[in-house]
């Protein structure tokens, strides 16, 4: 259990090389929101790195080899695994996006209804 | 407890990456991908409805004709659509750089020793006192934390690895040249040998080398000629010429502003930038064409490459995504870059035989053997390119 810490401060100096300065998007209603879409990206990421380190461990047995740290680390996918892990990655995108990819679907179904209504309307 | 990796750096002067750091750069790639293919197209199909659908907006008497992008833009700007593809955007190009910073921040002490070049082909002049232009100091460009100018203690080579490792992952994995980044360079260098097959020159001024992934691959040509290659960062600099020597190509760097050089009147046959215009200002690119001239050489040539792309052929979904560029991308010149006139413009600063037009990207110049088109074939297979002469004194 760690203690509040009583004078430790940020260095901003040694911050400065981790943020890049200039103007920033905010779009939610609440600012947080574009940090959570920001956090969810982040675990994707690392869930993303995850089945890729998977992948190398199988490809390792399968060739006989332990699966260390080190063999992982110097194990080169050929071209073929590198295709079936980036189609993997993008099935995995595709999984992600689909709440955006619908809403946008309806929105837009919606948008040509309304469009051939007053069209429709028009010509009466 | 560190174990050794039996791996070299995917080139000279960029962080050995592990299996995970790699793992995690691809899947940056392929979320930018994604976003491109699959988000990008319900946003175009959404701008192209609000454009058939809203009413024009009149144009307020004191500022002329407003372009139509500009009534779509401010219609979808709530929308969620809209909003998550500007913030997924942004995001991604955050994670490419923290996916380089990670490994770069952590072996910076061994890159700092790679970048120690004990007898160097080329050379490097720094000037403490440089002051960067205000273009570049407002933002930091691409949103590069640390920013291009890493004016920050111990800066050394951090800015340029992170522009060079970024660049890979930008490019969508290597289709600007691989791991090299240079396919801008032969590219340029391309355009060179289609207009001059049977060109010598003796001296050559790269302007806005950044982190020097086309100046390597453009000084890798006419084995004679002196290379001068000049940029306003001097972590973009150190990097550029370490990276340079390691490659066993000789350049020399110096700390510039390609406004107003520290060059003479008439010292270069050839002055070129790849990709710098769009980082300027209106300002600065009339500056930056009069100076070309003053450098060159009587009969000696300009050759500028930009994004392949031209305002009036925009729609207007790339229109509104123009302004996201400059807005949050911080890339101050974007659209200056599409919509300028430069072929009007050269003309004005004292340049002839003018050429524009969209160069096939090479990997490989030979003389004689480039193709400049009209249209662009696309983003990776086409580069815009501009170039002019300055006329010999006795021709006048």
């Amino acid at each position: 259990m760690s203690m509040a810490t009583g004078s430790s401060q940020v260095d901003l100096e040694d911050l400065r090389k981790t943020v890049s300065l200039g103007r920033e998007p905010e779009f939610s209603n609440q600012p947080g929101n574009d940090q959570l879409l920001e956090m969810v990206l982040a675990l994707s990421a690392e869930v993303s790195v995850l089945r890729d380190r998977l992948d190398a461990h199988e490809r390792l047995a399968d060739a006989g080899a332990l699966a260390t740290p080190q063999a992982i680390d110097e194990y080169e996918p050929t071209e073929t695994v590198s295709q079936q892990r980036s189609a993997r990655r993008a099935r995995f995108l595709a999984k992600l996006f689909r709440p955006l990819r619908q809403a946008a679907a309806r929105d837009l179904f919606a948008r040509e209804q309304a469009r051939d209504a007053d069209l429709k309307q028009a010509a009466e | 407890m560190t174990q050794t990796i039996k791996k070299t750096p995917p080139s000279p002067m960029l962080p050995i990456y592990d299996h995970d750091e790699t793992a995690e750069q691809l899947f940056v790639v392929d979320l930018k991908k994604y976003i491109g293919a699959d988000i990008e197209p319900l946003c175009r199909t959404l701008a192209n409805h609000v454009d058939e659908t809203l009413p024009p907006k009149s144009a307020r008497p004191q500022s002329g004709e407003r372009e139509r992008y500009i009534d779509v833009r401010d219609a979808i700007a709530d929308d969620p659509l809209y909003r998550t593809w500007v913030n997924t955007n942004k995001c991604a190009q955050d994670m490419m750089w923290q996916s380089i910073a990670g490994p770069a921040d952590a072996q910076m002490e061994e890159i700092e020793q790679r970048a120690d070049i004990a007898e160097p082909q080329g050379s490097l002049t720094l000037d403490p006192d440089f002051v960067g232009p205000n273009y570049i100091a407002a933002q930091d460009i691409h949103r590069m934390p640390g920013g291009y100018m890493g004016d920050f203690e111990n800066a050394g080579v951090r800015q340029g690895i992170l522009y060079d490792g970024g660049g890979y992952i930008y490019n969508l994995g290597g289709r600007n040249g691989g791991f090299l980044n240079d396919a801008r360079g032969h590219t340029l260098m391309s355009h060179v040998m289609m207009r001059r097959p049977d060109f010598a020159p003796a001296k050559i001024l790269e302007m806005g080398c950044s982190a020097g992934n086309s100046s390597a691959a453009m000084a890798s040509y006419y084995d004679d000629a002196e290379y001068h290659a000049i940029d306003v960062s001097a972590s973009m600099l150190r990097y550029a010429h370490a990276r340079a020597e390691k490659l066993g190509v000789a350049i020399h760097f110096a700390q510039d502003n390609a406004e107003h050089t520290a060059f003479d009147d008439a010292s270069f046959d050839l002055v070129v930038s790849c990709v710098m215009i769009h980082e300027t200002s209106h300002a600065a690119i009339r500056n930056i064409i009069a100076e070309c001239h003053r450098v060159l050489k009587p009969g000696g040539m300009m050759v500028h490459l930009e994004v392949p792309a031209r305002y009036e052929d925009l729609d207007v979904w790339a229109r509104i995504r123009g302004d996201y560029e400059m807005a949050y991308n911080h890339e101050p010149f974007w659209r200056g870059a599409l919509n300028t006139d430069f072929i009007a413009l050269s003309e004005k600063a004292g340049f002839e035989d003018l050429q524009i037009g969209f160069q096939d990207t090479s990997r490989n110049a030979e003389p004689g053997t480039g193709v400049m088109r009209e249209a662009s074939r696309g983003v990776h297979r086409s580069w815009l390119v501009f170039s002019g002469i300055k006329p010999s004194s006795n021709a006048q």
